[in-house]
Formats: C-alpha cells, sequence, structure tokens
C-alpha cells in the first residue's frame, strides 16, 4: 500500500472571497494517526473538510491514491473515506441500529434491502464500538459518549480504510474523550487504519496521534511525531500562549501547560 | 446456524410493527370507505352499499356510487396521500419538522391565481377544471419562484434560504390576495373561500384520471429514493461523506414533492394541515427509517382526508363542511397534543 495515499498540492480554500488556505501541500501517513491542530478559525477544519471532497478547493488539487478526489464521484469517495462531522444531526425517531446501518448506504445497489452480509459488517461495527447492547435506543435519547461511539459505528459499518473525524471529542467528559480516543488508536492498531482528526487538546494529541500538522492561518507551521513539534517555540507560534512542557512520569510523552504572562502587551 | 448470528431485535420489531400498522391501516381504510360510500345528502342503507359496489344495485344507485361517491373518495385519498408524502418529502430535505408544503408557496401561489381567474376573468361561472389547471400553474409557479430566489450560485439551495424565503414569499403573496380578496362582490369572495378552505366538492372522474397517474408515479420515484431520504436528514456533511450527491438529490426530492403537492391542491384545494399531521404521526408509528415512513404516510394522509371529507359531507347536512376545515379541526388538537407530549418529554 503506498505510503501517503493522501495528499493536497498547491491547494487554495477560499470562503466566499476570503482566501483560507494558500497553496497547501501536507501528505496523510497511510495507516497512521494524524492530528490537526491549530487555534480557532486557523482554518484546520477547512482543510478537513475540503481533503475529505465536502468542500471544493479555489484551485489545487487534493489526491486520493494518486487521482484527484473532485475527479472521482462523491459515491466512490465514500468508499474509500468515511468523514464524522463535528456536530452531525440526528433525526427524530431512529434507533441506533437504523443509524449503524446507514453506514452501509455507499455499498447498497438499487433497491436491494439490507442483506445478511450488511448485517454482519454493522454487527461487527457495533461490537468494535461497544455499542451492539444499544441497538434498539433511540439516538436522541442517548448520552454524548454513547451517541459518539454510536456514529463512529456508522463511519466503521462504510467499510473505508480511511477515517476522517472533525473534533470527536469536543462534547464528551474526560472519560468519554478518552473512551473515543482509545477506540480510534484500537482501530488503527489492530485494523491499520488511516485516521485524521482535527483536535482541540494538544496534549491528546500528542498521546494518541503519529503525525501532527499544526496549521496557523491556513498554513501548517509545524509538521511531525509529538516529539518533534512540542515545543515551547510551536505553541507561541500556533496557538499563542507561552507554555511549560513537562513528561509524563508513567510513559514519557511530552505534555504542555499552557500559561499567560501577566500583564503582557502585543 | 450461521444466520442467526445477525439478528437485531430492533429491526426485527420495526418490521413487525410497519406491517400491523400498514394492515390496520388497510382495515381501517376498508371500513371508511363503506361509511363514505353509504352515507352522504343520498342516503344508500348499508347493506345496499355491497351490491352497488358489486354492480348489482339499481340505476340510481349505481350512478350514486360510481358517479358521485366513488370519485370522490378516491381523490381525498389521493390528495391526503400526495400532501402527506409533499410534507414528509420536505420535511427530511429541510431537516425541519415544522415543513409542509405551504412552506414552499404553494397554497398561497395556487390561491393568488385561482383569486385573480375568479376575479378577473370568469366573474359568473367559473369551471371547476380551469381553476384546477390554474391552480397547478399557480403553485408549480410559486414554487419554482422560491427556488430560485433560495437557490445561492455558489452553494447551491441551503434548507434554512428555502425555509425563510418560503415565509417571505408566503407573505407578500398574501399581502397582494388580501388587496385582490377586498374588491371581490360576495358571491365571488364565496366562490374564492370555499376553494380555499379546501373542498372536494364537485369531484369528477376526469380528476381521477389525472390525478391517479400523478400521484401513484411521483410516489414510486420518491420511494426510490427512500434511503436517500434517510440519509440527507444527517447533514450535508454526513450525507456527502455517505456518497450523496447533497444538492442535486435534495433539489429531486423537492421537485417532487412540489409536484405532488401542486397536483393535490389543484384538484382539493387547500387542505394543508394534512401534509404536517400525517408525517408526524407516522414517524411516531414507524420511526424514520422512510421505507417504512413514506408508505404509512401516505396511508395516514389518504385516511385523514378520506375521514374529514366523509365527516365533512354527512355530519352537517343538508350543507358541507369543507374538507380542510374538518382536517384542521382534527388536526389542530392532535397536533396540540404531541407538542404538549414533547414539551413533557424533553422537560423530564
Amino acid at each position: 500500500m503506498n505510503e501517503y495515499r493522501i495528499k493536497t498540492e498547491q491547494l487554495c480554500i477560499s470562503y466566499d472571497k476570503t482566501v483560507v488556505v494558500e497553496n497547501l501541500n501536507v501528505q496523510i501517513p497511510t495507516g497512521k494517526i494524524t492530528a490537526l491542530v491549530g487555534a480557532n478559525g486557523s482554518g484546520k477544519s477547512t482543510i478537513l473538510r475540503t481533503i475529505a471532497r465536502l468542500l471544493s478547493p479555489q484551485s489545487g488539487q487534493v489526491l486520493l491514491d494518486g487521482k484527484s478526489i473532485q475527479t472521482q464521484s462523491v459515491k466512490e469517495v465514500s468508499k474509500k473515506l468515511a468523514f464524522l462531522p463535528q456536530n452531525p444531526m440526528t433525526p427524530d425517531g431512529l434507533t441506533v441500529f437504523d443509524l449503524v446501518s446507514f453506514g452501509r448506504f455507499p455499498h447498497k445497489t438499487g433497491f436491494k434491502n439490507i442483506a445478511d452480509e450488511d448485517r454482519k459488517i454493522i454487527t461487527w461495527a457495533m461490537k468494535t464500538t461497544n455499542t451492539l447492547e444499544l441497538e434498539s435506543r433511540f439516538v436522541d435519547e442517548l448520552s454524548g459518549g454513547q451517541r459518539q461511539r454510536v456514529w463512529i459505528a456508522m463511519a466503521l459499518a462504510q467499510q473505508t480504510e480511511i477515517l476522517f473525524l472533525d473534533e470527536p471529542t469536543t462534547f464528551l467528559d474526560m472519560s468519554h474523550q478518552l473512551d473515543v480516543l482509545e477506540l480510534l488508536k484500537k482501530l488503527n492498531e489492530e485494523q491499520h487504519r488511516t485516521i485524521v482528526m482535527v483536535v482541540h487538546d494538544l496534549n491528546q494529541a500528542t498521546r494518541y496521534a503519529h503525525n501532527i500538522i499544526a496549521i496557523r492561518h491556513g498554513t501548517p507551521m509545524c509538521v511531525g511525531t509529538p516529539k518533534d513539534i512540542m515545543n515551547k517555540q510551536m505553541l507561541k507560534d500556533i496557538f499563542g500562549v507561552d507554555a511549560e512542557i513537562l513528561r509524563d512520569p508513567r510513559d514519557g510523552i511530552l505534555l504542555c501547560v499552557p500559561y499567560r504572562m501577566p500583564e503582557k502587551n502585543d | 446456524m450461521q444466520e442467526k448470528k445477525y439478528v437485531f431485535p430492533a429491526e426485527v420489531k420495526a418490521k413487525k410493527r410497519a406491517a400491523v400498522v400498514i394492515l390496520s391501516l388497510i382495515l381501517l381504510f376498508l371500513v371508511v370507505f363503506f361509511w363514505g360510500v353509504h352515507t352522504g345528502t343520498i342516503h344508500l342503507p348499508l347493506k345496499r352499499v355491497l351490491p352497488a359496489l358489486l354492480n348489482r344495485g339499481t340505476g340510481k344507485e349505481r350512478f350514486l356510487v360510481f358517479q358521485l361517491r366513488m370519485p370522490r373518495i378516491i381523490i381525498s385519498v389521493l390528495v391526503g396521500a400526495g400532501l402527506a408524502v409533499s410534507g414528509c418529502i420536505l420535511q427530511s430535505v429541510t431537516r425541519n419538522p415544522m415543513a409542509d408544503p405551504g412552506i414552499l408557496g404553494i397554497n398561497a401561489g395556487a390561491g393568488l391565481v385561482v383569486l385573480v381567474y375568479i376575479a378577473g376573468f370568469a366573474k359568473d361561472s367559473p369551471s371547476p377544471a380551469g381553476m384546477s389547471i390554474l391552480s397547478w400553474v399557480g403553485s408549480i409557479g410559486a414554487a419554482l419562484t422560491i427556488y430560485l430566489l433560495a437557490r445561492n450560485r455558489n452553494k447551491g439551495l441551503s434548507s434554512t434560504r428555502l425555509l425563510l424565503t418560503g415565509i417571505a414569499l408566503n407573505f407578500g403573496i398574501q399581502a397582494i390576495t388580501t388587496i385582490i380578496t377586498l374588491s371581490l362582490n360576495p358571491q365571488e369572495y364565496q366562490t374564492y373561500a370555499y376553494w380555499m378552505a379546501g373542498s372536494l366538492w364537485g369531484v369528477t372522474w376526469p380528476y381521477v384520471v389525472t390525478l391517479l397517474p400523478i400521484v401513484t408515479v411521483s410516489f414510486m420515484i420518491v420511494s426510490m429514493q427512500a434511503s436517500t431520504l434517510d440519509v440527507l436528514p444527517l447533514g450535508d456533511s454526513m450525507a456527502a461523506s455517505l456518497g450523496v450527491s447533497v444538492r442535486k438529490r435534495q433539489g429531486i426530492a423537492i421537485l417532487f414533492s412540489v409536484i405532488l403537492a401542486g397536483s393535490c391542491v389543484a384538484a382539493g384545494g387547500n387542505i394543508g394541515f394534512a401534509g404536517l399531521l400525517s408525517t408526524h404521526i407516522s414517524r411516531r408509528l414507524v420511526g424514520a427509517v422512510h421505507k417504512r415512513l413514506l408508505p404509512v404516510t401516505a396511508l395516514i394522509g389518504g385516511l385523514l382526508v378520506l375521514i374529514a371529507d366523509t365527516i365533512g359531507r354527512s355530519m352537517f347536512l343538508p350543507s358541507e363542511m369543507p374538507t380542510g376545515i374538518v382536517v384542521s379541526v382534527i388536526g389542530a388538537p392532535y397536533f396540540l397534543y404531541l407538542l404538549l407530549r414533547t414539551a413533557k418529554r424533553e422537560g423530564s
């Protein structure tokens, strides 16, 4: 398998007339977890959405398996890449089973209803995410953590090798954040899925990602392993904060503790 | 025993429930159908209903059943089913549980054109056929205007814009309508008001022959899109990620919603509430998966308008109560009850 199934070439993205991203060239390592980090409004979500073909670039291109993603149909892309938006909407009256079964949509042909093969995949997706016992519950009655796992189950039922997530932990409490991140780690380790996610918490990014792309004003300022990029200068450049870098006494992973100097003027 | 492993109670339950619901609705249909043939201005004794239906009645009975009652019954069912499916599509596409065909300006547009016709061209004897054709033109015209206004060159059709444009245009059309209404003489006004209230009076076979293919073909095409309609309410990003060409599919769905609603309003006048109400009842009965939701919505819509029309033409003798008003009278309290229940559930 190609080392980088996804690449961008001179990618420019604009909203109406404001240029958000200019000449972006990044590569996403296959079979690894990549985290996009950056301040609010840095364009990280926009980049994620454009790479997933949800937004059209102004110029330049996203290459998926060596072919421009814009020339591939939505359906084709949906068999290779699943995208979980930050806050997906849940209509009333949907059971967990219903929702996860929607993940089979890209593989549907014509009138065929859900077949046993689909049920097998749905079962697997629900077991993996620990949601099988929720199957009869209504999605809008679930807790935030359960719901996020159900959404991931749906994305898994899509059976794509690449999984994109836009802030998968934002609305969750600490314990459920860890559940989701551990689940993603497991998916990556056991099934070698390529995972690309926007993460707000830098410490979570360094703990769970192999590759970090730190974005400022639409431009990747630092790209590399957590060890490479986790330093005071990066925190200053990307997030505009001073920080202390510490080492987790348990496993040596680098952690940051941001602080604000009193009476700082810039 | 390999298959046994992949049974989902939720799926089995949903299927069973849908089967029970559909079967009960069909049974209820038969009952209401018999009642509808039996009741009305001209009385047909219950024991004569079956012979008359089997073409063994007297000439008078046959005329009553086949020329007067049957077309009206069939039209009620078609109008109800069409409006209900139209509402169901709109709610899924706009992700707004309050969306109904009226929001696309369909009723208002149809009303305006019919009004102009009555006021300007057919002062003495407005022809029902003319009114139908014109209201079709009016409803499609209004919907098209809203569609074009709501479309954004870059981003395609946004559901929020669609709703807001619909509301704005509705007000505009209503203002013009009011101005024209004020210039009508009492008799013209009555014709118009009667039409707006949603009346199925004077329906004949040509109406059936026109509406039947439109409703059935539209329904079949929409049913083919059932799984797309499942996915669209999850949001544009989610739907696109699942492989749906969102803008294109939304456009197609809205188009059929408009065709259905426009044709039904043309045949039956303003029976607006049916679309909103039927979808809510069906969602409650069989959930949000469209392969079950669409047929149940169609059945409930058909049944609702059939019941309303039968009540309207039998319980207020010697006069008739317009169907649209009966639907609202039945529907409004039930709808309030639904809202209160939801509010209670969310409160606790």
